[in-house]
């Protein structure tokens, strides 16, 4: 394994083009799970089949294919970037809280333009408000941390980090020091006789 | 492990984000 120190331009250019194959394919899948939702849900039926023996009712649209392939390129283009982000000592946790909000926000937006800003529907379709607004909830859950980790980042610019904790973290349990034998306390009373040597007076 | 520069960083994601918006709309285009 090498280390930081030795990395080769020629591994440090494959690990950035890594990064742009990533970001491109979760990008598309990104693209294609929008626009396949809202073509399902527009012309498609909750209910649908295509393919098999028997005879099918509900034709599934396209939309349904390319939602399908989209959404697997998402959790796989996710993982290549996410990947070589880490091994690249980029910022993991930030991008990728950043990708499941935006793909949040763009499917919420689906649900609520279809849903409430829908000016063919007669009204509001209630199961498709809830639906948005529960994915731009979930969208803010990723957003919000992904943009203050972002200010964090851009504040620090190429400085080291700040070490978490200044002072030591102490693991052992302290123990109380073993009790002192009380100090003798001098007699009050001699404890012996002295007699005075004779011819003393 | 290879250390990049943040520049580089954003700069591949940056450019991956454009180019991902360009071939899905193509693939979804073809698809649609």
């Amino acid at each position: 394994m090498s280390t930081v120190a030795q990395a080769s331009p020629a591994r440090k250019l494959l690990a950035l083009a890594g990064i742009t194959v990533g970001a491109t394919g979760f990008t598309a899948s990104l693209t294609g799970t929008y626009l396949g939702m809202r073509d399902f849900m527009a012309t498609g039926n909750a209910f649908c089949a295509s393919g098999g023996p028997f005879e099918i009712a509900n034709e599934c649209p396209q939309g349904a294919a390319l939602l399908g392939a989209s959404m697997f390129g998402l959790f796989v283009f996710w993982g290549v970037y996410a990947g070589l982000t880490a091994y690249t000592k980029g910022p993991v946790l930030a991008s990728s809280l950043f990708m499941w909000g935006i793909l949040f926000a763009l499917l919420g937006w689906n649900f609520m333009e279809l849903g409430i800003f829908n000016s063919e529907s007669d009204g509001i379709v209630w199961g498709w408000a809830i639906s948005g607004v529960t994915f731009w909830l979930m969208a803010l859950g990723g957003l919000v941390p992904a943009v203050i980790m972002a200010v964090k980042w851009i504040a620090t610019r190429d400085e080291p980090e700040q070490p978490l904790w200044n002072a030591p973290v102490t693991r052992a349990t302290v123990q109380a020091p073993p009790a002192m034998p009380e100090p003798k306390a001098p007699p009050t009373v001699p404890s012996r006789l002295v007699l005075p040597p004779k011819g003393s007076d | 492990m290879v250390r990049l520069g943040r520049g580089a960083w954003l700069a591949a994601t940056a450019a991956g984000a454009v180019l991902g918006i360009l071939l899905g709309r193509a693939v979804a285009g073809a698809f649609l």
